[in-house]
């Protein structure tokens, strides 16, 4: 606890010794006023009196003085007159005193003068006086005494009465003030009591409350406890002995309460048991009341049997004589054997007998033989008596008759059976009915059903089977079995079924295997069943054995009904199956077109939509049969025009009309390629009505691609070729509208000059890169040396720049290709034209050769502005300008690099470009090179051709040699083995040797003879006229040539690769030479 | 005198413009691409601005749209000059704030009437 103990003692001692010290104060402080204020009075009555005293004794010597002086004068007395001095000198002497006394000034002062009036008296005035009564000059007299003296000691006389009277009321008043005083201190007193009393009474309040209260509660409460009476009592919430005490009391309370509790229990514990103690004892008087009863009735009602230990029987009752017949003689002394109807196993009595030598009761149903030999029921019980050991020493059994009740209970479980089987079969048909109407498989339905029958007409073994497909559902049965059923006895059986329409069953002799363990020789069964469909035909036959077990006509009926019902299922399923078929079909082909199908109903739910859909729009969850709201938004939300879009959907799914709506749309980019669509719906009718919205989603990027090139394209070719026409037309106008100076004319002219040239150049570009790009440029190819080409490129250009120095680095390596010396001349120009413009400040342009394989590079550096890196990949592309102000001076179509493009790749080459911005270009060149090898005039003649004897072997009749060569290449390469001939000399004959499998020949060649009578020669000859003939020329004389009987005409320029695949095709239509491998015929 | 100033970055065409224009009397200047024009129509004042609609840089579109966001030029008159002739092109122009087009090749007696009337009316 936090708080100190606060203990009573202390309070008490505390409360005590503050009330004493107070009083005690109180008392002291009263004291001690009291007499303060006595002191006081006394002193000051005292001075009073001193004073009064004083007064008095001045005014006896001055009346006395006064008396007694003027008693001399008037009476002449000598003695008077002495002490009349003496008095006066006595008040001189008493007046010295007046300082030292506790007068008041005033007094003093008058007093004093009151001396020095009586000095003057004594001293001056009286020898006078003296002298005038000695000389009775009373005259004198008079006036001495009206010159003062007179008036002066009757003021004197006046004051000091005055003044006696004074201290007189002086005196009364303070003692007037001292009782005024006394009483209010008496009243002080009073109230200081009183308040004394006050605080008593409620310190004793308090003291009663804190202390004396809860002490009188504990002395209550314990009271109550002591009179047994239910208290509530909870310790007090305090830091006192209080505390301490009815805490302890608390526990004490509440230990007795236990503790009563406890004896309460106790007490009605033993209550309860002495209740219990008497009922017994009642029950027990009872009880054997009652087994005196119990034994008449059981003798009365029972059939009692008594035996000893080993089962002789040695009491028996009437009931026991009546059932059984016997007499009691017949009976005592016997066994229960007599009794035995055989009914029970010989296991039933030991298991009894078993039980009851253990000393414990048996309790059984039995059936006994009464004397005349008919059965009887009886329900026993026998109950072993036991000695103290434990062993039985006799047995009392104890019978009733239950034979009817056994009877009934007979017929109750054969009706029992009855009902359970009835009940078996019912679920057997129910468990049928299930799988006919949910099974959809037709295999599964078939086992089911085999499965389910042999429940219900127990067969042993069962096969059905289906006509069409053959499939089957088997019992019993192995695969094998029932396949060599199927193919050797099928159509004995069916067309018995059919002739029949009727089940029949085979009796016949069971084989080894259905008989099984049985030594004894079976029957089987053998059922066969036709199952007929709707229109009665024989869909499919019903197969049942039962061994040893014949089946009834009935079953048979019963059979006959559930086949049909059954047929019906399989039919169901047959349809099933087909529309499935169709509808997965439908599904495979609308998934796999290439346009996004959806269907939707009239309420905007969307009902279908294939795969290509669901990929277009990116859909990652089933949206199938979700409400328009749903779906909408998630096949929107990566369109673009996602509102116009959702406005289109719900547009066509509102549309009555039966009219095509389009709409186009955007996706947002997936993999940097915007994609566009175009969706058309279509409205789809049943019975007139309008049942639901199909649309369709095409990929349409492409064409959307194209489109946008091609706007592009011809956007840009109108501005290139308006520009310059416009500068034409505008100038030329002003010329001929306007009276214009010489030099303005020249310069204008200049323009016009400048700008048509310009317009020149570019329609000569585009038309050639149209040519090119259209595939109808002709490429004249012969034999170049790309470093010689460069060498005469590049003295054109040396002339006319002065700026820049031009440079062909010799290479050692392999230099020659095939290629068009114009249009390479064209790609040279155009490079290094490039190299000279984008270089305005000059520098070296150099032309560098590297050798890859079989392919040499051109490279074409220059030290100009050089390409920034991100323009590289649009370098080559039409019209494509590289927009910064350093090169737009700089002129030219846009299409050069274009063009040079096409160039080098229809020459199997690549055109590419490196730069560093502000350090200058390379291009680079790849051609492919031709191997540079001695053309023999002749090759391979007469017998020199055995190791390419398996190739076939072709002919080549071509002046130009270049050509030549590049045929020969391209014929060796598709796996011919070629003999070239540069002219017609003797070709004929040498054909003839050679018997080549076919002939190419040009029309004009150098000499004498021309291709027209070398082919008329060869077709006039009967060993060459099967050789197929190729011509290969310029001329345009096709009709000629395939009427002089050549296989084909090819009008050059023609790829090399078309030569070689007419050749393959001619040949292989000929000979059907597997040998030779097939290319694709290339397409126009 | 009106001030008029010449957009495009054709040399030779310029100098068509400038000098059909000049000999017409007007105050010519010339600006060679999108950069230099937008410069120059925000720090002046013309009465009349032929603008290129292809250029390198920021294009005559583009342009319009600079200037025309800026507060006291959207009165500033803007005659469009283009070889770009489709239907879409012309709407763009339009769209971006040119007071009037004329397509290339032009007659420079077309442009002096197509000038004369703009600054008129």
């Amino acid at each position: 606890m936090d708080n100190k103990k606060q203990s009573i003692r202390s309070q008490f001692i505390t409360l005590i010794m503050t009330v004493s010290i107070i009083m005690t104060i109180g008392g002291c402080l009263f004291f001690y006023i009291e007499k303060t204020l006595e002191q006081q009075f006394i002193e000051e009555q005292k001075m009073l009196d001193d004073n009064q005293n004083f007064i008095t004794e001045i005014n006896l010597l001055f009346s006395e003085a006064i008396l007694r002086q003027r008693g001399y004068l008037a009476f002449k007395n000598d003695d008077d007159l002495q002490i009349g001095i003496q008095k006066g000198k006595d008040l001189g002497i008493l007046l010295n005193e007046v300082e030292n006394s506790n007068l008041t000034k005033e007094e003093k002062v008058y007093l004093n003068e009151v001396q020095h009036f009586m000095n003057s008296i004594v001293n001056i005035v009286l020898p006078k006086a003296v002298e005038y009564v000695k000389r009775d000059d009373y005259e004198s007299l008079r006036k001495l005494a009206a010159s003062g003296p007179t008036n002066t000691v009757y003021e004197t006389q006046l004051f000091l009465n005055y003044t006696i009277e004074k201290y007189n009321d002086l005196q009364k008043q303070s003692i007037i003030a001292y009782s005024k005083q006394s009483i209010i201190n008496d009243i002080y007193l009073i109230v200081f009591v009183l308040l004394i009393l006050i605080s008593m009474y409620f310190l004793t309040r308090k003291l009663t409350n804190r202390i004396i209260q809860p002490l009188i509660t504990l002395a209550d409460t314990s009271e109550k406890i002591a009179e047994g009476k239910e208290v509530a009592f909870l310790p007090y919430k305090r830091n006192d002995e209080l505390r301490t005490l009815s805490q302890a009391f608390f526990s004490m309370i509440k230990k007795l309460q236990e503790r009563e509790e406890a004896l309460a229990a106790q007490n009605e514990e033993l209550t309860a048991q002495q209740e219990e103690l008497i009922n017994q004892q009642d029950k027990l008087n009872q009880t054997l009341k009652d087994v005196g009863y119990l034994n008449y009735a059981l003798d009365e009602s029972s059939i009692v049997a008594i035996t000893d230990a080993k089962g002789v029987i040695t009491y028996v009752n009437e009931k026991f004589c009546q059932i059984s017949q016997f007499n009691k003689d017949e009976v005592i002394g016997k066994t229960h054997r007599i009794l035995n109807s055989n009914y029970h196993s010989k296991g039933f009595f030991k298991d009894m007998w078993s039980t009851i030598i253990k000393g414990r009761v048996w309790n059984g149903e039995i059936r006994n033989r009464a004397k005349d030999g008919s059965y009887y029921w009886v329900d026993t019980t026998i109950i072993p008596f036991l000695d103290e050991r434990g062993h039985p020493y006799q047995f009392v059994a104890i019978r009733h008759d239950i034979t009817s009740i056994k009877e009934t209970e007979e017929q109750l479980k054969l009706s029992l059976d009855e009902t359970r089987k009835t009940q078996e079969t019912l679920t057997y048909y129910n468990n049928l009915n299930h799988a006919l109407s949910v099974t959809l498989d037709k295999q599964e339905l078939l086992d089911k059903i085999l499965s389910e029958l042999s429940k219900i007409f127990k067969f042993d073994k069962g096969l059905i089977f289906m006509l069409d497909s053959l499939d089957y559902g088997k019992l019993g049965i192995s695969h094998e079995h029932v396949e060599s059923l199927l193919s050797d006895v099928k159509e004995s059986i069916i067309t018995r079924l059919i002739d029949t329409r009727q089940p029949h069953i085979v009796e016949r002799e069971a084989t080894n295997g259905e008989k099984g363990l049985e030594q004894e020789a079976l029957r089987s069964y053998d059922l066969y069943v036709p199952v007929f469909n709707a229109d009665r035909e024989l869909i499919a036959v019903f197969i049942s054995t039962r061994i040893n077990l014949k089946f009834e006509d009935k079953e048979v009926y019963d059979l006959q009904g559930i086949l049909s019902r059954i047929s019906l299922s399989i039919e169901r399923i047959s349809l099933y199956e087909e529309t499935e078929r169709g509808r997965q079909l439908n599904k495979d082909i609308i998934d796999n077109v290439n346009e996004g199908i959806q269907l939707i109903d009239t309420d905007g739910q969307l009902l279908q939509y294939n795969e290509t859909f669901s990929n277009f729009l990116r859909l990652e969850e089933d949206k199938k049969n979700t409400p328009f709201s749903e779906w909408s938004y998630v096949v929107a939300r990566n369109v673009i025009q996602k509102n116009d879009y959702i406005h289109f959907l719900q547009q066509v799914i509102l549309h009555e009309e039966n009219e095509t709506v389009t709409f186009r749309y955007e996706l947002e980019k997936e993999n940097e390629r915007a994609r566009v669509f175009e969706a058309y719906a279509e409205n789809l009718y049943r019975n007139g009505f309008k049942i639901g919205t199909i649309i369709v989603h095409r990929d349409i990027t492409m064409e959307h691609e194209v489109d946008q090139m091609k706007s592009e394209l011809v956007s840009t070719v109108s501005h290139e070729l308006r520009t310059p026409l416009a500068s034409v037309l505008g100038f030329t106008e002003l010329m001929l509208n306007r009276e214009l100076k010489p030099e303005r004319q020249q310069k204008y002219l200049i323009t016009i000059h400048k700008e048509a040239k310009r317009l020149t150049n570019l329609i000569n570009d585009f038309l050639d890169l149209q040519r090119m790009e259209s595939g109808r440029q002709v490429y004249d190819k012969t034999i170049v040396d790309v470093e010689e080409l460069a060498k005469e490129v590049l003295e054109g250009f040396t002339v006319n720049h002065v700026l820049h120095q031009f440079y062909v680095k010799p290479s050692a390596g392999l230099k020659t290709v095939s290629a068009d010396r114009e249009k390479l001349t064209q790609v040279y120009t155009n490079i290094i034209g490039n190299a000279v413009k984008f270089s305005p400040e000059g520098g070296n342009v150099t032309v560098s050769f590297t050798n890859k394989e079989k392919e040499v590079f051109v490279h074409v550096a220059d030290e100009g502005l050089g390409i920034p890196e991100s323009e590289i990949p649009n370098l080559f592309m039409k019209f494509h300008r590289i927009e910064k102000t350093d090169r737009q001076k700089i002129g030219g179509t846009g299409l050069g690099l274009a063009i040079c493009k096409e160039i080098i790749e229809a020459h199997g080459g690549k055109i590419t470009a490196r730069s560093q911005l502000g350090k200058g270009s390379i291009f680079t060149i790849a051609l492919p090179l031709v191997k540079e090898e001695v053309l023999p005039e002749e090759i391979c003649l007469d017998g020199d051709c055995e190791e390419n004897s398996l190739k076939s072997t072709i002919v080549v009749i071509e002046d130009d040699i270049s050509l030549a060569m590049l045929l020969m290449d391209e014929l060796n390469e598709a796996g011919f083995h070629v003999v070239h001939f540069k002219d017609g000399d003797n070709a004929c004959e040498k054909i003839k040797k050679i018997a080549p499998d076919c002939v190419v020949v040009d029309l004009i060649l150098d000499d004498q003879t021309n291709g027209w009578d070398i082919i008329e020669c060869l077709k006039g000859d009967s060993e060459t006229r099967e050789i197929p003939i190729f011509i290969s020329s310029a001329l345009d004389e096709r009709e000629k040539g395939i009427e002089v009987g050549a296989k084909q005409y090819l009008t050059k320029p023609y790829p090399p690769s078309k030569l070689s695949t007419a050749i393959l095709q001619t040949l292989l239509q000929e000979k059907r030479t597997d040998a030779i491998h097939i290319p694709k015929e290339k397409e126009e | 005198m009106n001030k008029i100033l010449v957009v495009d970055d054709e040399e030779t065409l310029r100098m068509l413009i400038v000098d059909t224009l000049e000999d017409e009397g007007y105050e010519i200047e010339e600006a060679s691409d999108g950069e230099e024009a937008v410069t120059k129509m925000t720090a002046n004042e013309y009465d009349l601005v032929l603008l290129d609609y292809m250029m390198p840089g920021l294009s005559g579109i583009e342009v319009m749209r600079k200037v025309r966001e800026l507060p006291n030029k959207k009165e500033m008159k803007i005659l469009m000059l283009t070889a770009k002739t489709q239907k879409q092109d012309i709407e763009l122009a339009y769209e971006a704030g040119a007071t009037s087009f004329l397509s290339k090749p032009f007659s420079p007696k077309e442009l002096v009437k197509l000038v004369g009337d703009l600054l008129n009316g």
